[in-house]
Protein backbone atom coordinates (compact mmCIF):
# COMPACT_ATOMS: atom_id res chain seq x y z
CA UNK A 1 0.00 0.00 0.00
CA UNK A 2 1.40 3.57 -0.99
CA UNK A 3 2.39 5.21 2.22
CA UNK A 4 -0.48 8.46 2.80
CA UNK A 5 1.80 9.92 5.48
CA UNK A 6 4.98 11.09 3.51
CA UNK A 7 5.43 14.82 2.66
CA UNK A 8 2.08 15.75 3.78
CA UNK A 9 1.15 18.45 6.58
CA UNK A 10 -1.20 16.76 8.12
CA UNK A 11 -3.46 20.33 9.04
CA UNK A 12 -3.87 21.06 5.58
CA UNK A 13 -4.98 18.73 3.97
CA UNK A 14 -7.79 16.51 4.07
CA UNK A 15 -8.52 13.15 6.25
CA UNK A 16 -7.16 10.31 3.67
CA UNK A 17 -6.37 6.56 4.21
CA UNK A 18 -4.66 5.90 0.87
CA UNK A 19 -2.39 7.95 -1.68
CA UNK A 20 -1.00 7.13 -4.93
CA UNK A 21 0.43 9.37 -7.54
CA UNK A 22 -2.59 11.53 -8.62
CA UNK A 23 -5.02 10.36 -6.56
CA UNK A 24 -6.25 10.68 -2.96
CA UNK A 25 -8.94 8.41 -0.74
CA UNK A 26 -10.55 9.72 2.34
CA UNK A 27 -13.79 9.56 4.07
CA UNK A 28 -16.57 10.97 2.85
CA UNK A 29 -17.75 13.97 5.32
CA UNK A 30 -20.91 15.75 5.45
CA UNK A 31 -18.33 19.16 3.49
CA UNK A 32 -18.72 16.62 0.42
CA UNK A 33 -22.31 15.98 -0.08
CA UNK A 34 -23.36 19.45 -2.04
CA UNK A 35 -20.62 18.60 -4.81
CA UNK A 36 -21.53 15.02 -4.82
CA UNK A 37 -25.09 16.39 -5.20
CA UNK A 38 -24.00 18.28 -8.19
CA UNK A 39 -22.82 15.27 -9.56
CA UNK A 40 -25.80 13.34 -9.18
CA UNK A 41 -27.75 15.80 -10.82
CA UNK A 42 -25.83 15.98 -13.67
CA UNK A 43 -26.96 14.36 -16.75
CA UNK A 44 -23.62 13.59 -17.87
CA UNK A 45 -22.46 11.77 -14.59
CA UNK A 46 -25.87 9.59 -14.78
CA UNK A 47 -24.86 8.68 -18.57
CA UNK A 48 -22.18 6.33 -16.62
CA UNK A 49 -22.73 5.90 -13.24
CA UNK A 50 -25.49 3.92 -12.17
CA UNK A 51 -27.39 6.17 -9.70
CA UNK A 52 -30.77 6.50 -11.50
CA UNK A 53 -32.19 9.15 -13.57
CA UNK A 54 -34.48 10.52 -10.79
CA UNK A 55 -33.71 14.28 -8.77
CA UNK A 56 -31.47 13.74 -5.52
CA UNK A 57 -31.83 15.93 -2.94
CA UNK A 58 -29.60 16.50 -0.34
CA UNK A 59 -31.12 15.04 2.50
CA UNK A 60 -31.60 11.94 0.34
CA UNK A 61 -27.81 12.18 -0.57
CA UNK A 62 -27.25 12.45 3.50
CA UNK A 63 -28.82 9.84 4.06
CA UNK A 64 -27.35 7.67 1.96
CA UNK A 65 -24.15 8.46 3.99
CA UNK A 66 -25.06 7.80 6.94
CA UNK A 67 -26.17 4.44 5.89
CA UNK A 68 -23.23 2.92 3.85
CA UNK A 69 -20.90 5.11 6.56
CA UNK A 70 -22.50 2.77 9.81
CA UNK A 71 -22.45 -0.41 7.04
CA UNK A 72 -19.47 -3.08 7.53
CA UNK A 73 -20.79 -4.03 4.43
CA UNK A 74 -19.58 -0.90 2.51
CA UNK A 75 -16.36 1.47 2.24
CA UNK A 76 -16.56 4.73 0.24
CA UNK A 77 -14.14 7.28 -0.36
CA UNK A 78 -13.78 10.56 -1.51
CA UNK A 79 -11.16 10.82 -4.48
CA UNK A 80 -9.21 13.83 -4.46
CA UNK A 81 -6.70 15.09 -7.19
CA UNK A 82 -3.27 15.76 -6.45
CA UNK A 83 -1.52 17.82 -5.64
CA UNK A 84 -4.17 20.40 -4.43
CA UNK A 85 -6.66 17.63 -2.80
CA UNK A 86 -9.43 18.61 -5.32
CA UNK A 87 -12.74 16.73 -4.56
CA UNK A 88 -12.86 15.02 -8.16
CA UNK A 89 -15.49 11.79 -7.24
CA UNK A 90 -16.24 8.70 -5.19
CA UNK A 91 -15.66 5.43 -5.23
CA UNK A 92 -15.92 2.44 -2.64
CA UNK A 93 -17.02 -1.42 -2.30
CA UNK A 94 -20.70 -2.30 -1.67
CA UNK A 95 -21.43 -5.94 -0.50
CA UNK A 96 -19.02 -6.58 1.29
CA UNK A 97 -19.07 -10.19 2.16
CA UNK A 98 -15.92 -10.88 4.52
CA UNK A 99 -17.77 -14.95 4.84
CA UNK A 100 -17.30 -15.44 1.32
CA UNK A 101 -14.69 -12.73 0.74
CA UNK A 102 -16.02 -10.88 -2.14
CA UNK A 103 -17.19 -7.18 -2.73
CA UNK A 104 -18.25 -4.88 -5.48
CA UNK A 105 -16.45 -1.48 -6.74
CA UNK A 106 -18.04 1.36 -8.12
CA UNK A 107 -16.29 4.52 -9.08
CA UNK A 108 -17.62 8.04 -9.97
CA UNK A 109 -14.95 10.71 -11.41
CA UNK A 110 -17.68 13.73 -10.93
CA UNK A 111 -15.80 16.50 -11.98
CA UNK A 112 -15.97 16.55 -15.76
CA UNK A 113 -12.90 17.95 -16.32
CA UNK A 114 -10.88 15.25 -14.50
CA UNK A 115 -12.03 12.82 -16.44
CA UNK A 116 -9.80 11.56 -19.15
CA UNK A 117 -6.48 11.44 -17.50
CA UNK A 118 -6.12 7.90 -15.93
CA UNK A 119 -7.24 8.90 -12.53
CA UNK A 120 -9.86 6.52 -12.53
CA UNK A 121 -7.24 3.49 -13.36
CA UNK A 122 -5.52 4.67 -10.72
CA UNK A 123 -8.61 4.97 -7.78
CA UNK A 124 -9.34 1.77 -9.16
CA UNK A 125 -5.60 0.05 -8.26
CA UNK A 126 -5.60 1.59 -5.17
CA UNK A 127 -9.35 0.34 -4.17
CA UNK A 128 -8.40 -3.53 -5.53
CA UNK A 129 -5.15 -3.11 -3.22
CA UNK A 130 -7.22 -1.86 -0.30
CA UNK A 131 -9.88 -4.76 -1.13
CA UNK A 132 -7.05 -7.54 -1.40
CA UNK A 133 -4.68 -6.12 1.64
CA UNK A 134 -6.75 -4.71 4.18
CA UNK A 135 -10.24 -6.08 4.09
CA UNK A 136 -8.52 -9.75 3.03
CA UNK A 137 -10.96 -10.00 0.29
CA UNK A 138 -10.13 -12.52 -3.00
CA UNK A 139 -12.82 -11.36 -5.30
CA UNK A 140 -14.04 -7.84 -6.73
CA UNK A 141 -16.71 -7.58 -9.24
CA UNK A 142 -18.49 -4.44 -10.76
CA UNK A 143 -20.67 -4.21 -13.81
CA UNK A 144 -20.65 -0.93 -16.15
CA UNK A 145 -22.68 -0.29 -19.25
CA UNK A 146 -21.99 -0.96 -22.89
CA UNK A 147 -21.81 2.58 -24.31
CA UNK A 148 -19.35 3.28 -21.17
CA UNK A 149 -16.12 2.82 -23.13
CA UNK A 150 -13.76 4.45 -21.48
CA UNK A 151 -14.69 2.74 -17.99
CA UNK A 152 -13.85 -0.28 -19.37
CA UNK A 153 -10.53 0.46 -20.56
CA UNK A 154 -9.57 1.83 -17.42
CA UNK A 155 -11.29 -1.23 -15.29
CA UNK A 156 -9.05 -3.76 -17.84
CA UNK A 157 -5.96 -1.72 -17.36
CA UNK A 158 -6.46 -2.14 -13.11
CA UNK A 159 -7.20 -6.04 -13.63
CA UNK A 160 -10.71 -6.57 -14.37
CA UNK A 161 -11.76 -8.55 -16.90
CA UNK A 162 -14.99 -9.13 -18.66
CA UNK A 163 -17.41 -12.04 -17.34
CA UNK A 164 -20.36 -11.94 -19.16
CA UNK A 165 -23.15 -10.05 -20.21
CA UNK A 166 -26.26 -9.13 -19.17
CA UNK A 167 -27.94 -8.39 -22.47
CA UNK A 168 -30.66 -5.16 -22.45
CA UNK A 169 -30.27 -4.64 -19.04
CA UNK A 170 -29.54 -1.22 -18.41
CA UNK A 171 -31.78 2.22 -19.09
CA UNK A 172 -30.15 5.22 -20.63
CA UNK A 173 -31.29 7.63 -23.85
CA UNK A 174 -34.60 5.95 -24.30
CA UNK A 175 -33.20 2.89 -24.99
CA UNK A 176 -31.60 -0.39 -23.25
CA UNK A 177 -28.33 -1.74 -22.97
CA UNK A 178 -26.60 -4.42 -21.70
CA UNK A 179 -25.02 -4.75 -18.75
CA UNK A 180 -21.15 -5.62 -18.44
CA UNK A 181 -19.84 -7.62 -15.63
CA UNK A 182 -16.32 -7.65 -14.77
CA UNK A 183 -14.36 -9.52 -12.03
CA UNK A 184 -10.51 -9.28 -10.22
CA UNK A 185 -9.57 -12.47 -8.69
CA UNK A 186 -6.70 -11.71 -5.57
CA UNK A 187 -3.43 -12.49 -8.18
CA UNK A 188 -1.14 -14.74 -6.18
CA UNK A 189 -1.24 -17.89 -4.73
CA UNK A 190 -4.77 -18.38 -3.65
CA UNK A 191 -5.62 -18.97 0.37
CA UNK A 192 -4.80 -22.26 1.71
CA UNK A 193 -7.31 -24.93 1.66
CA UNK A 194 -9.17 -25.91 4.77
CA UNK A 195 -8.48 -29.48 5.81
CA UNK A 196 -10.55 -32.06 5.16
CA UNK A 197 -13.78 -32.18 7.39
CA UNK A 198 -13.63 -34.93 10.48
CA UNK A 199 -16.54 -35.36 12.16
CA UNK A 200 -20.21 -35.40 11.50
CA UNK A 201 -20.10 -34.36 7.70
CA UNK A 202 -23.11 -35.07 5.92
CA UNK A 203 -24.32 -37.28 8.38
CA UNK A 204 -27.84 -37.25 9.33
CA UNK A 205 -30.29 -38.49 11.17
CA UNK A 206 -33.67 -39.28 10.55
CA UNK A 207 -36.02 -37.36 13.02
CA UNK A 208 -40.03 -37.21 13.30
CA UNK A 209 -42.29 -34.11 13.87
CA UNK A 210 -41.98 -32.66 16.75
CA UNK A 211 -38.27 -33.48 17.82
CA UNK A 212 -35.72 -30.65 17.69
CA UNK A 213 -34.32 -29.52 14.61
CA UNK A 214 -30.32 -30.81 14.44
CA UNK A 215 -27.60 -28.91 12.20
CA UNK A 216 -24.75 -31.10 12.70
CA UNK A 217 -24.61 -34.72 14.05
CA UNK A 218 -21.73 -36.50 15.36
CA UNK A 219 -21.46 -39.64 16.71
CA UNK A 220 -23.31 -39.42 20.74
CA UNK A 221 -24.41 -35.67 20.30
CA UNK A 222 -25.99 -33.93 17.82
CA UNK A 223 -26.16 -29.79 17.30
CA UNK A 224 -29.03 -27.79 16.53
CA UNK A 225 -30.56 -23.90 16.63
CA UNK A 226 -32.18 -22.88 20.29
CA UNK A 227 -35.71 -22.46 20.89
CA UNK A 228 -37.16 -20.19 22.76
CA UNK A 229 -39.00 -23.39 24.65
CA UNK A 230 -35.49 -24.26 26.21
CA UNK A 231 -34.73 -21.20 28.28
CA UNK A 232 -36.64 -22.74 31.17
CA UNK A 233 -33.39 -25.25 31.14
CA UNK A 234 -31.06 -22.81 30.24
CA UNK A 235 -32.31 -20.79 33.35
CA UNK A 236 -31.78 -23.86 35.35
CA UNK A 237 -28.35 -24.86 33.94
CA UNK A 238 -27.26 -20.76 34.98
CA UNK A 239 -28.46 -20.42 38.37
CA UNK A 240 -26.52 -23.72 39.25
CA UNK A 241 -23.53 -23.01 41.19
CA UNK A 242 -22.22 -26.56 40.32
CA UNK A 243 -22.15 -25.44 36.59
CA UNK A 244 -21.11 -22.16 37.08
CA UNK A 245 -17.83 -23.45 38.63
CA UNK A 246 -16.66 -24.27 35.24
CA UNK B 1 -34.85 -7.61 23.86
CA UNK B 2 -34.02 -10.55 25.43
CA UNK B 3 -31.36 -12.16 25.51
CA UNK B 4 -32.85 -15.14 23.39
CA UNK B 5 -33.84 -12.91 20.49
CA UNK B 6 -30.77 -10.49 20.81
CA UNK B 7 -28.13 -13.29 21.09
CA UNK B 8 -29.07 -16.79 20.53
CA UNK B 9 -31.33 -16.24 17.55
CA UNK B 10 -30.66 -12.73 16.56
CA UNK B 11 -27.07 -12.59 16.19
CA UNK B 12 -25.22 -12.99 13.30
CA UNK B 13 -22.15 -13.07 14.86
CA UNK B 14 -23.00 -15.89 16.84
CA UNK B 15 -23.50 -19.16 16.08
CA UNK B 16 -25.53 -20.77 19.41
CA UNK B 17 -26.28 -24.55 18.82
CA UNK B 18 -28.00 -26.18 21.57
CA UNK B 19 -26.65 -29.81 21.91
CA UNK B 20 -28.93 -33.04 22.17
CA UNK B 21 -27.62 -36.62 23.35
CA UNK B 22 -28.39 -38.39 20.64
CA UNK B 23 -30.20 -41.34 22.20
CA UNK B 24 -33.25 -39.43 23.31
CA UNK B 25 -32.24 -36.28 21.69
CA UNK B 26 -32.31 -34.74 25.37
CA UNK B 27 -31.14 -31.84 25.63
CA UNK B 28 -27.87 -31.74 27.75
CA UNK B 29 -25.97 -28.24 27.09
CA UNK B 30 -24.91 -25.92 24.66
CA UNK B 31 -22.05 -25.14 22.25
CA UNK B 32 -21.84 -21.30 20.96
CA UNK B 33 -19.67 -19.46 18.69
CA UNK B 34 -19.26 -15.85 19.55
CA UNK B 35 -17.26 -12.73 18.12
CA UNK B 36 -17.34 -14.68 14.85
CA UNK B 37 -15.44 -12.21 12.68
CA UNK B 38 -15.09 -12.90 9.24
CA UNK B 39 -12.40 -10.45 8.36
CA UNK B 40 -9.93 -11.96 10.15
CA UNK B 41 -11.53 -15.42 10.50
CA UNK B 42 -11.57 -15.88 14.04
CA UNK B 43 -14.10 -16.57 17.17
CA UNK B 44 -14.41 -17.06 20.32
CA UNK B 45 -16.06 -20.98 21.74
CA UNK B 46 -17.91 -21.30 24.67
CA UNK B 47 -19.88 -24.52 25.89
CA UNK B 48 -21.50 -26.41 28.86
CA UNK B 49 -22.63 -29.64 29.72
CA UNK B 50 -25.64 -28.31 32.03
CA UNK B 51 -27.58 -31.41 32.74
CA UNK B 52 -25.96 -32.85 35.81
CA UNK B 53 -26.92 -36.11 34.53
CA UNK B 54 -25.19 -36.20 31.27
CA UNK B 55 -21.92 -34.81 32.21
CA UNK B 56 -18.39 -37.35 32.73
CA UNK B 57 -19.41 -39.24 30.11
CA UNK B 58 -17.63 -37.79 26.64
CA UNK B 59 -20.29 -35.38 25.26
CA UNK B 60 -18.44 -32.69 25.62
CA UNK B 61 -14.85 -33.92 23.68
CA UNK B 62 -17.68 -34.40 20.66
CA UNK B 63 -19.77 -30.72 21.37
CA UNK B 64 -16.35 -29.41 20.89
CA UNK B 65 -14.87 -31.26 18.15
CA UNK B 66 -18.23 -30.59 15.96
CA UNK B 67 -18.21 -27.20 16.66
CA UNK B 68 -14.35 -26.35 15.90
CA UNK B 69 -15.28 -28.81 12.68
CA UNK B 70 -18.08 -26.53 12.05
CA UNK B 71 -16.00 -22.79 12.45
CA UNK B 72 -12.92 -24.12 10.61
CA UNK B 73 -14.91 -25.64 7.61
CA UNK B 74 -18.62 -24.47 7.44
CA UNK B 75 -17.50 -20.81 8.36
CA UNK B 76 -14.11 -20.60 7.24
CA UNK B 77 -12.67 -19.50 10.58
CA UNK B 78 -9.03 -19.35 11.04
CA UNK B 79 -8.71 -19.46 14.46
CA UNK B 80 -10.63 -20.15 17.40
CA UNK B 81 -9.98 -18.82 21.08
CA UNK B 82 -11.56 -19.78 24.38
CA UNK B 83 -11.44 -19.21 28.00
CA UNK B 84 -11.14 -22.23 30.72
CA UNK B 85 -10.59 -21.44 34.80
CA UNK B 86 -7.53 -23.06 35.78
CA UNK B 87 -9.71 -25.21 38.34
CA UNK B 88 -11.42 -26.93 35.35
CA UNK B 89 -8.82 -29.18 34.53
CA UNK B 90 -11.69 -32.09 32.95
CA UNK B 91 -12.71 -28.88 30.29
CA UNK B 92 -8.63 -28.60 29.84
CA UNK B 93 -8.06 -32.08 28.89
CA UNK B 94 -11.68 -31.86 26.38
CA UNK B 95 -10.52 -28.89 24.28
CA UNK B 96 -7.26 -30.27 24.20
CA UNK B 97 -8.89 -33.29 22.82
CA UNK B 98 -11.06 -30.99 20.42
CA UNK B 99 -7.49 -29.78 18.82
CA UNK B 100 -6.80 -26.41 21.63
CA UNK B 101 -3.70 -25.52 23.24
CA UNK B 102 -2.82 -23.16 25.88
CA UNK B 103 -1.33 -19.92 24.47
CA UNK B 104 -1.43 -17.80 27.59
CA UNK B 105 -2.69 -17.18 31.37
CA UNK B 106 -4.48 -14.48 32.36
CA UNK B 107 -3.06 -14.38 35.87
CA UNK B 108 -5.49 -14.13 39.43
CA UNK B 109 -8.61 -12.94 37.21
CA UNK B 110 -11.55 -14.77 38.48
CA UNK B 111 -13.39 -15.27 41.89
CA UNK B 112 -14.34 -18.65 42.98
CA UNK B 113 -14.48 -20.40 46.19
CA UNK B 114 -12.99 -17.66 48.03
CA UNK B 115 -9.76 -16.70 45.99
CA UNK B 116 -8.47 -15.74 42.87
CA UNK B 117 -7.71 -18.14 39.85
CA UNK B 118 -6.37 -17.71 36.58
CA UNK B 119 -7.95 -17.87 33.18
CA UNK B 120 -6.38 -20.02 30.64
CA UNK B 121 -6.41 -18.90 27.28
CA UNK B 122 -6.46 -21.83 24.63
CA UNK B 123 -6.47 -21.45 20.55
CA UNK B 124 -7.01 -23.94 17.50
CA UNK B 125 -5.85 -23.23 14.66
CA UNK B 126 -7.11 -24.53 11.27
CA UNK B 127 -4.94 -26.97 9.81
CA UNK B 128 -2.60 -27.30 12.52
CA UNK B 129 -3.67 -30.48 13.84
Amino acid sequence: MPDDRRDVPASETPVCNMRGEQVALGPISPAHLPAMQRWFNDHDTLLTAGIGAMPWTLERLAAWRTDVTGSEEAAWFTIFQLPEFRQIGYAGLRSIDFESRSAEYAITIGEANARGQGLGTEVTRLMLAYAFEELGLESVSLDTVEYNQGARRAYEKAGFREIGRRGRAEAMGGRLWDAILMECVKPGTPSPPAPLPILGEGRTMATRDGDPVLFLVGERVGLGPASREQMPSYQRWFNDFQTMRT
Amino acid sequence: MTWYDGEMSGNLRRAWFSVYALAKLQHIGFVDLHHIDHRNRTATMSMMVGEPSARGQGYGSEMASLIVQHGFHGLGLRNIALEVYEFNLAGQRVYQKAGFRAFARRRQAHMMGGRLWDIVLMEAVSGER
